[in-house]
């Protein structure tokens, strides 16, 4: 499998994808012990899986439909009722750069 | 008899006869909360505001109409959600009242309840241990007679090894038996909501409330819920020797051994059985497991509802973090792919023991309740803990834990595990070994 330390560059840019602001202690710490977790979960390399297809779920259940109808939902009051800043009933977001 | 104390088979009895009155019912609960709660912190909040119905205790992480809801997580404090979870509709339309919502690692993320950010709940039986997790609360205050029965939720252990550590009754359900609309999702393929009580009868009557397809959960299943009683006589029981690990605590594998001899005296047959090493479960289910979380938590943006994501704790951030890296270019192959194809193979594994067994018989948990602080410093603390029921889990599998037992006071578990939608056949063997024994009598001094 993949190498197993991690190196300070891979957990910067996992905190990044993570949308997690890190201290550099925190950095630190974090790095060793997901590199103790990915030693841990290594050993499923020696299972020979080459004819085994993945599992993409247990239920075995195939589409769930049902009539298109507009049903009650939640208020605008009551959806906006945890946000922490709201604006002519809608949410405020920071600014989104893309 | 204080009427706290009850099962909730004797709650609903005696209020049918009129015995006693849901005032009453409640008064003794409540008075219980207020004389335990300073040493067993099950509750992280006491719904002030109930005045009819069966007082039952609901795991933090239910969305409870006008009851704040925080997952005892740091980032929902506050939070009080415009909606009920399906669970907590299903009990309210039964006569059920939401007493309280119980503690619990934060997120689900644990099996000690003391990754809590709302501290870390006493295991009844000797407050310097834990209760497990990550349902503890729940298994706590039910022990503790705090409410007449419990709702937990299990995605790998959840609700079996605190019901094991405090010495209850704790059904597992199959996944998509029991919806999951409401419920702050972990890992979304595993969650299970199932009820944690004093007996398996309760189990059994709580169980069928909440259990039925959701058009709110499409991973609910349409199989009929029945409740069908099956002889034990015609069964086969496999004991896998596998789940009866060196390591574990002396005392807890001769326990459960015990129990099976039990069953077979009621008559069913024991068979020795071989399964694939659930060490590796816990690795298949730590890389899905985290995956799932980095996904579901992925909303908490401080938008919509909740704090900043700073307020994550040290256990969150891990498993986020894991499950973003095992996600991300380069590694999805390597691990998430990886997992997905051994989960396959456990899945076929308990298919093929399925052919020759009814039922599987094993410790719940290696040891009996450990002490306060076990969790700490240790990144796999909660899988290495869950690891005889993690194997179950990932395939989707129904399972209960039976007291069976006592090691110096500390209640054992033994649990019992079956095919997807073999709840009715787990219960009927449970009900029959519960009527055999006491263990489920016995209560802590508090």
């Amino acid at each position: 499998m993949a190498h197993k330390k991690l190196t300070r560059f891979e957990i910067k840019h996992v905190a990044k994808l993570s949308n997690l602001l890190l201290s550099d202690p925190e950095l630190e710490l974090l790095g060793k012990e997901l590199s103790e977790t990915i030693e841990f979960i290594d050993h499923l390399s020696e299972i020979n899986t080459d004819d085994t297809p993945p599992t993409s779920q247990v239920g075995g259940k195939t589409n769930e439909f049902r009539e298109d109808h507009v049903l009650p939902g939640l208020s605008q009051k009551e959806a906006l009722k945890n946000a922490k800043r709201t604006h002519n009933g809608y949410f405020v977001s920071k600014i989104q750069w893309s | 008899m204080e009427l706290n104390t009850l099962t909730l088979t004797q709650a609903i009895e005696g209020l049918k006869t009129r015995t006693f009155s849901h005032a009453e019912l409640i008064a003794a609960c409540t008075d219980r909360i207020k004389s335990v709660e300073p040493n067993i912190k099950a509750f992280i909040t006491v719904n002030q505001k109930v005045t009819n119905g069966i007082p039952i205790a609901v795991k933090d992480n239910f969305n409870t109409n006008d009851i704040e809801t925080t997952a005892a997580s740091d980032i929902l404090r506050g939070y009080v959600p415009p909606y009920d979870a399906t669970v907590v509709r299903k009990l309210k339309e039964h006569g059920m009242m939401i007493l309280g919502k119980t503690n619990m690692d934060a997120f689900a993320h644990g099996s000690s309840t003391e990754a809590s950010d709302f501290g870390a709940t006493s295991n009844p039986w000797d407050l310097e241990r834990l209760p497990g997790g990550s349902s503890g609360g729940s298994a706590a205050a039910v022990i503790a007679d705090e409410c007449i029965a419990a709702i937990g939720s299990e995605t790998a252990g959840s609700i079996r090894q605190p019901a094991s550590w405090c010495g209850v009754v704790g059904l597992k359900p199959t996944y998509g038996r029991v919806s999951r609309y409401g419920l702050i999702a972990m890992a979304s393929s595993t969650d299970s909501p199932g009820p944690i009580t004093k007996t398996v009868a309760d189990a059994r009557i709580l169980y069928e409330m909440l259990a039925g397809f959701d058009p709110y959960d499409a991973t609910t299943g349409h199989q009929p819920v029945t409740s069908e009683i099956i002889n034990i006589k015609h069964l086969t029981i496999g004991v896998p020797k596998q789940y009866f690990r060196s390591e574990a605590q002396n005392g807890v594998n001769q326990r459960v051994l015990d129990a099976a001899k039990v069953l077979e005296k009621l008559g069913a047959r024991l068979v020795d059985l071989s399964l694939l090493d659930p060490e590796y479960a816990v690795s298949v289910y730590t890389i899905l497991q985290r995956a799932e979380v980095s996904s579901n938590l992925a909303r908490f943006d401080g938008i919509r509802f909740g704090h900043r994501r700073d307020q994550f704790n040290e256990e969150n951030k891990r498993r986020i973090m894991l499950g973003n890296y095992t996600l991300s270019a380069g590694y999805y192959d390597a691990y998430y792919a990886k997992a997905q194809k051994v989960r396959t193979l456990f899945i076929n594994d308990f298919h093929k023991a399925f052919d020759a067994v009814d039922l599987i018989i094993g410790p719940t948990s290696p040891s009996t309740a450990l002490k306060k602080g076990a969790s700490k410093d240790h990144v796999m603390f909660g899988e290495l803990q869950d690891i005889l029921v993690e194997p179950s889990t990932i395939a989707g599998l129904p399972g209960i834990n039976l007291p069976c037992g006592f090691i110096e006071r500390l209640p054992v578990g033994m649990q019992l595990i079956g095919p997807q939608w073999s709840e009715d056949k787990i219960l009927s063997v449970a009900q029959m070994y519960e009527e055999q024994t006491l263990w489920h009598t016995q209560r802590p001094k508090l």
